[in-house]
């Protein structure tokens, strides 16, 4: 651990010689030293890393590894799983996107949230009834365990590593620009930092970045949406007149426009954003921490609450941004106001924070978007290992053999091969136009691991043939299509028109993976389809009432 | 192949009765956050002008933003009321379970 944490922090010490090599070597590095950034920011790696040391103490079994030992309160969990959610991703590109398209953002903030009360009525019960670790553990119940178990490990690692690598590139981009910290250097101090608190603190590490972070991040939206309506004495009508008085689009951006016009662009784009969420393993692993089906259900109500609050918060931002920043040569290349913006135009909310606020509010945003990357992709690291250790390695390898303590060595050397990978493919991915990830990522979530846990929860004709059909189905469709699509096809490949129109995969994926599963269960004559079929009634007992999870997690 | 005590369980009338009512409750209220959602969706993308028109005659605020916010809190407010009666009803399925464990 010693090697490890003196290796984070000489990557953090080297900020300082970097940060005055940019400054002098590179015109172009934006952003002047924000002290406050860098204060802020260390002292929330030091708490963090604090918390991992106490938590390093604490965890010792897989249980504490994975799932901080079932110990998590329904409120803590809400915080900490909204937290997963909202990355810096959503603060800078939905921002950025309402600044641009005015209300076509807040469509798309809107989608981004509908999966949250969904994944309560659907499954935040079901999930802490029937699971233990991962999601696999759900789909394995009564199918083949062997089978259901590579595939949904698969899945998961596919997801967590499309994730990864745009939350690293991000991360490498935004820290350059931000701290000065040159792109190499940010993208091996957010994976060392990221390998230090999943190896060694595990779940209880990891909630409780998410948890601090999310506060963070909260506060400084809050406060950042106070200080930019109190601009305009708190009146929406004022904020929405004087975006539209300055925007290239003016009344335009009070209403819909290109990001929906195509209708089955539209619903497929809708179906995933929403579904995608019901099949994000980081996501669903969080339901697992907390110690029952109820404080299951207030996590989720508690996250819902933080994410809805938090997305309308971000529309305000977005048009502030419109109405303040817009407008002011300060933020924008050569002072040329409708030109480039400086950084970028996901760069909307930091400069409205320094607009509004100063180089304190820009230093402390900042600080909590450098935070919020690291706190994402802990969560994410740790659900890819658990699907290497718990899946793979204890249930598919040693057959549900393996010893307790094997199968946390596992975890933390998967954390590190992950860590490594994930630092290598951010250094490879530099610079790359990585929107379409994003679309794989839920695209694949939506398409091949939330219709197999679905239909595992609720339908007892779902059999192993079926589930591993429509899985794959909806894996294999959702690749083709993002790969034929404008955002692979045109956009990185150079052809000069897409085979597959539209962006989301979501429609068409998800629809044939549901429909293969059912075609093949239904067909599916086996001795073992009918042992499946039988079981759903010791499975459908416990999914209401918990019943018998304690003994049976054991096996 | 079944355990005999989840088939007890699961035979019970009243464990059937509670079950099927949050079974209910659940779907109805995902069905609700679903019209609401691709209400709106349908909405932007079949006839944009819908949501783009003024909130009051002569202001720049349109109707949208108020619809979309409401697509965003009104499923909100369904989840508290959700676990309020799923609370209810997994005391109720515990007192259940336990009667037919014991």
């Amino acid at each position: 651990m010693n090697r490890l944490l003196l290796t984070a922090s000489v990557a953090l010490l080297g900020l300082y010689p970097t940060l005055a090599a940019a400054q002098g070597a590179n015109a172009s590095a934006p952003q002047p030293v924000n002290y406050t950034a860098i204060t802020i920011f260390m002292l929330f790696v030091l708490a963090t890393l604090g918390i991992t040391y106490w938590a390093a103490k604490r965890s010792k079994t897989a249980s504490d590894f994975y799932t901080a030992g079932g110990g998590i309160s329904g409120f803590q969990n809400g915080l900490a799983v909204a937290g997963d959610y909202m990355s810096a991703a959503t603060l800078l590109g939905i921002t950025s996107l309402v600044y641009m398209r005015g209300y076509d953002g807040f469509l798309y903030a809107v989608a981004f949230f509908m999966g949250w009360p969904v994944l309560l009525f659907l499954m935040a019960e079901r999930l802490r009834n029937l699971g233990r670790f991962t999601f696999a553990d759900i789909v394995s119940y009564r199918l083949d365990p062997k089978a259901m178990r590579i595939m949904a490990a698969c899945g998961g690692l596919i997801v967590v590593f499309f994730y990864l690598i745009v939350q690293m590139v991000g991360a490498g981009e935004l820290i350059q620009l931000l701290f000065g910290l040159e792109y190499n250097y940010a993208v091996v101090t957010v994976g060392v930092l990221m390998t230090v608190y999943v190896a060694f603190g595990g779940m209880i590490a990891t909630t409780w970045v998410q948890i601090i972070k999310a506060s963070l991040l909260l506060f400084g939206g809050t406060l950042l949406a106070v200080l930019t309506f109190a601009q305009f004495g708190f009146d929406f009508g004022k904020l929405t007149a004087a975006a539209v008085a300055v925007h290239k689009d003016g009344a335009a951006i009070m209403g819909p426009s290109v990001l929906l016009r195509d209708p089955i662009q539209a619903i497929s784009f809708a179906l995933g954003a929403c579904f995608g969420l019901l099949g994000l393993p980081h996501i669903l692993m969080r339901f697992f921490t907390v110690p029952d089906a109820a404080e299951s259900r207030k996590s989720a109500v508690y996250a819902s609450g933080f994410i809805g609050y938090f997305f309308l918060l971000i529309c305000i931002l977005g048009l502030g941004g419109i109405a303040i920043v817009s407008t002011n040569p300060q933020y924008f290349v050569g002072g040329n106001v409708g030109g480039a913006m400086i950084g970028g135009n996901n760069m909307v909310a930091l400069h409205l924070a320094q607009a509004t606020g100063g180089n304190l509010m820009l230093g402390f945003l900042s600080a909590v978007a450098f935070a919020t990357i690291l706190a994402v992709v802990s969560g994410l690291a740790l659900a890819g290992a658990a699907a290497v250790s718990h899946d793979l390695y204890a249930n598919v390898i040693c057959r549900g053999k393996a010893t307790e303590a094997s199968e946390v060595r596992v975890t933390k050397i998967a954390t590190v091969v992950i860590g490594i990978i994930a630092i290598g493919l951010g250094i490879l991915f530099k610079g790359q136009n990585l929107a379409f990830l994003v679309a794989l990522a839920f695209g694949i979530a939506a398409s091949s691991n939330f219709p197999v846990l679905i239909l595992s929860m609720y339908w007892r004709g779902l059999t192993t043939r079926g589930a591993l059909a429509g899985g794959i189905t909806g894996l294999v469709s959702a690749v083709t299509l993002v790969i034929l699509s404008p955002a692979v096809w045109v956009k990185v490949l150079g052809f000069p028109q897409a085979i597959f129109p539209y962006d989301n995969p979501a429609l068409f994926s998800m629809s044939a993976a549901f429909l293969m599963a059912f075609i093949v269960s239904k067909t599916d004559k086996s001795v073992r389809a009918k042992a499946e079929n039988a079981a759903y009634e010791d499975q459908y007992v416990r999914a209401q009432t918990g019943f018998g999870r304690a003994a049976a997690s054991n096996h | 192949m079944s355990d005999p005590i989840n088939v007890r369980i699961a035979r019970d009338p009243r464990f059937q009765a509670i079950a099927s009512r949050r079974n209910r409750l659940a779907w109805t209220l995902f069905a609700i956050t679903m019209v609401l959602y691709f209400g709106l969706i349908l909405t932007a993308t079949l006839a944009p002008a819908v949501l783009g028109q003024p909130l009051t005659p002569g202001g720049t605020t349109s109707i949208g933003w108020p619809i979309g916010a409401v697509v965003i809190i009104v499923p909100w407010l369904l989840t508290i009321f959700y676990i309020n009666r799923a609370n209810a009803d997994s005391r109720a399925m515990a007192r259940v379970v336990e009667e037919v464990t014991k």
